[in-house]
């Protein structure tokens, strides 16, 4: 990876390759060139690193804070319409990964351990294992 | 799910303020809610209601379809609004902090 994207030494790290498997899909999706010897798997290896950094910075503690904002406004609106006070059919909300990976982390939905399982093809231990969001990617509650 | 009609008592939107997500929000909207169903201008209303009170600038610009048309706005566009998320959102004062903290406790997990 690191002669294919001809990456320095202080490059070599989860924050870095999870920023380039964004830019190696950005240009795929937009049919750019890739490396010459770059190969589906290195293709697959940097997209875990992208998936574990991610679900590994938003989640913890750092999840529950991120995720509090969220859950208190659905759980807000939810109430409301239990009450009867609110009608609406439907509240559409646009934002980041970093807002929904924390939501995802703290609903259980994915875990560090279970996206490296994945990647090794090992036996998924936990109930749910989804994986970062994609783009335009929606959580439907 | 919803009506063709917007009604804000039936359906809600929300974005941060990055351009990427309320460009999201917008083409949403534009699928959800496509031109052609938007309101019609009732037929009681006088024609001359319908071009601006004033010699317009540029007449050429006033085009046949806004006069002509039933819709209020060409082609019978929604314009929906969009509600603001960041106050919502971003109510954590120490956010920075956290990152911070939350990045160290990465690298030593990695």
């Amino acid at each position: 990876m690191k002669i294919l994207f001809n990456l320095t030494s202080s490059q070599l790290n989860l924050q870095t390759m999870s920023d380039l498997y964004d830019t190696v899909v950005a240009d795929l999706n937009l049919g750019r060139a890739m490396p010459v010897n770059f190969k589906e798997e290195d293709k697959k290896n940097l997209k875990y690193m992208y998936e574990f950094y991610n679900s590994l910075l938003f989640g913890g503690n750092f999840a529950r804070v991120l995720a509090t904002p969220s859950l208190r406004m659905i759980k807000e609106k939810l109430t409301d319409v239990q009450k009867g006070s609110n009608k609406l059919k439907a509240s559409f909300v646009f934002g980041h990964h970093s807002n929904v990976l924390p939501l995802l982390s703290v609903l259980d939905l994915t875990s560090p351990e279970c996206i490296t399982q994945k990647w090794k093809m090992e036996p998924i231990t936990s109930l749910n294992c989804v994986s970062p969001p994609p783009y335009a990617a929606n959580l439907i509650l | 799910l919803a009506a063709p009609k917007f009604n804000p008592n039936e359906v809600e939107f929300y974005s941060t303020s990055k351009l990427r997500t309320q460009n999201s929000a917008l083409s949403f909207i534009y699928g959800f809610y496509p031109l052609g169903e938007g309101w019609t201008i009732p037929p009681e209303v006088p024609s001359d209601k319908l071009v601006p009170p004033y010699t317009p600038l540029f007449p050429s610009y006033l085009s046949k379809s806004m006069t002509d048309s039933p819709f209020a706005l060409n082609k019978g566009f929604q314009p929906l609004p969009v509600r603001p998320l960041d106050d919502i959102l971003d109510n954590c004062p120490d956010y920075d902090n956290l990152l911070a903290k939350r990045l160290q406790e990465v690298s030593k997990t990695i």
